[in-house]
């Protein structure tokens, strides 16, 4: 049976293995040969927050008539996120390692942590309400195309 | 299922566990003066009274500061769910703990009833206005991840653990030392070592290795057995001392087992982790693990060795263990929330973590807090090594509290700006 929760988390863990990827690549060369893995996990992560923003959530809000709740919080979050990946983007282009690190260390708390909310209560509650709708919801996240 | 108690809240004021983070290192300095005022013969004594004040600067004053500080954040995180009136709960808790604490010194160290009474009020009052809002909070979870149940479980021994203190304290004021005082004293230390401070740090170290260096998560048995376990080898051993104190170091056994499983534990993720980076939390967390296995390896023997040598436990397992784990998350802790709340309300331009805490700052207290911990230890052979141990131990700490008050400080500062854009505008932008 399809599963909203396995879905996204896995998707998560996919994620993260682009971000100790990119890591593991600027900690070894320059930042330069880091950017096109760089790429790769923001577009990956876009592509997630985008999922979710696009199909998940309104599904979610419709079911459940949580519009200002856990949603609202995530979408809030997604553009903290956001404006971290820019930052990071900018410090791979001034090949500034000191602030690339320092943003990665950021990112990765503010990212688990958002992650650890939506795995253990999110998805959880999002696969108790959308559990008969959850095979069409993830055919509708797989096709959506980032903006 | 009803979700209706259920929401993902947001974090708590930054003031609320930041008071409680920042007064930690104050509590430090003032055990190290004490330490270093103080007749060293008189200290090598776990039962003499100067002794008893001086382990409360470190356990209520450090160690409670900063796992209280660090469950009101982590609850909105992992459990989903916040304190009730957490900005006043956090500066009533605060203000009666520091005046409990204080009394409490002044009270043992005078023998003086009326402070030992007046620290027994500040105290209960600082403990249980928090736990009882934490109480309450946890009611209203309905996910229990195995860090959740962690946490609930050290809780409940807080909550024990503070009883059995009050009554201790309440017999000091009366003169009243029966014949289960000792029983009762050493179950209030073990238990709030171990059952408190040590059962917290193992569930908060399933999510933050993995969250904080990617490593591989704990394995679900391991996540399921380990903590059900130190609460039996905890019960076994509080009642076998009451009524069959030969057998009181089984229990040690199986508590110590169980911890040492853990140091490894920790040890062995730290190395398959997938970030590079070494900073010196890792570091913090290498020193914890090691100090941990060596602690819970001698515990048990302390029986068969001079009882003095229990001290060496107590800076094995106190210091190097729970001071250093806090030590370490309290360098990602504090630059993390400052960041997120500045973020939240709207700042673009804002120090990275790495400039808020200067990495060569934290890694000259970290020597000196090793150095410490060595000169501690050394003190049971050279007895003039406790008063460089405590000297030590005082510039570790205040350089603990300048490098969080810097961080800090970035806080009190970009909040004096105009925001860059305020996220709500942006919010629409994005639907």
């Amino acid at each position: 049976m399809a599963d909203i929760k396995s879905f996204l988390t896995n998707d998560h863990r996919a994620c993260d293995d682009l971000f100790a990827e990119m890591e593991q690549v600027a900690s070894k060369g320059t930042l330069a040969d880091a950017k096109s893995i760089y790429e790769t996990f923001a577009d990956a992560t876009e592509h997630h927050f985008q999922m979710e923003e696009k199909v998940m959530f309104p599904e979610f809000e419709q079911k459940t008539g949580m519009v200002q709740g856990p949603t609202q919080m995530m979408r809030h979050e997604h553009q903290q996120l956001r404006s971290l990946m820019k930052q990071m983007g900018e410090a791979i282009d001034n090949e500034d390692k000191n602030k690339f690190f320092g943003l990665t260390e950021t990112m990765m708390i503010m990212l688990q942590q958002h992650n650890m909310k939506e795995e253990q209560m999110l998805y959880s509650m999002a696969q108790q309400h959308l559990a008969e709708d959850a095979e069409r919801i993830i055919m509708m996240m797989e096709s959506i195309i980032v903006d | 299922m009803n979700f209706t108690g259920l929401s993902l809240e947001q974090a708590p004021p930054l003031s609320a566990p930041a008071r409680f983070f920042i007064t930690a290192p104050i509590f430090g300095m003032i055990a190290a003066l004490l330490i270093l005022w103080t007749d060293s013969a008189l200290l090598i004594s776990r039962y003499s009274i100067e002794s008893i004040a001086i382990t409360h600067l470190f356990t209520i004053g450090i160690f409670s500061m900063v796992m209280l500080g660090a469950l009101q954040q982590m609850l909105p995180v992992l459990a989903g769910v916040s304190l009730p009136k957490a900005a006043g709960v956090a500066a009533f808790s605060h203000i009666t703990l520091v005046l409990g604490v204080f009394f409490m010194s002044i009270g043992l160290w005078q023998n003086d009833k009326n402070f030992i009474i007046l620290a027994a009020i500040g105290l209960g009052l600082g403990f249980f206005s928090i736990l009882i809002a934490i109480i309450l909070a946890m009611k209203k979870i309905t996910f229990f991840t195995p860090t959740v149940k962690a946490m609930m479980t050290a809780v409940a021994f807080a909550f024990v653990i503070v009883l059995i203190g009050l009554h201790l304290l309440g017999a000091h004021a009366a003169g009243n030392i029966g014949n289960l005082h000792m029983a009762l004293a050493n179950t209030h230390s073990v238990w709030a070592i171990f059952g408190f401070a040590g059962i917290l740090i193992i569930g908060v170290a399933f999510q933050v290795l993995p969250m904080f260096y990617v490593t591989p998560h704990f394995k679900k048995f391991y996540n399921n057995v380990v903590i059900p376990l130190i609460m039996f080898g905890l019960s076994a051993w509080m009642i076998s001392q009451l009524f069959l104190p030969e057998f009181a170091i089984t229990g040690k056994f199986v508590i110590g087992l169980f911890f040492l499983a853990f140091a490894t534990a920790i040890i062995k993720k730290l190395k398959e982790r997938r970030r590079p980076i070494i900073d010196v939390t890792v570091w913090y967390w290498v020193l914890a693990a090691v100090s941990l296995a060596l602690g819970v390896v001698l515990w048990p023997l302390d029986t068969y060795l001079k009882a003095d040598h229990i001290m060496i436990v107590s800076v094995l397992i106190g210091g190097g263990f729970i001071l250093s784990v806090m030590n370490g998350m309290l360098y990602k802790i504090i630059p993390f929330l400052v960041w997120f709340h500045l973020n939240a309300s709207g700042y673009m331009n804002i120090p990275t973590m790495r400039e808020m805490i200067h990495e060569k700052m934290a890694k000259i207290q970290f020597g000196l807090h090793l150095l410490s911990l060595i000169f501690f230890i050394a003190f049971f052979w050279i007895p003039v090594m406790i008063k460089v141990a405590a000297l030590t131990l005082f510039v570790s700490m205040l350089l603990l509290e300048i490098n969080l008050l810097i961080a800090l400080n970035y806080y009190r500062v970009i909040k004096k700006r105009k925001p860059d854009f305020v996220m709500e505008m942006n919010m629409e932008e994005v639907k």
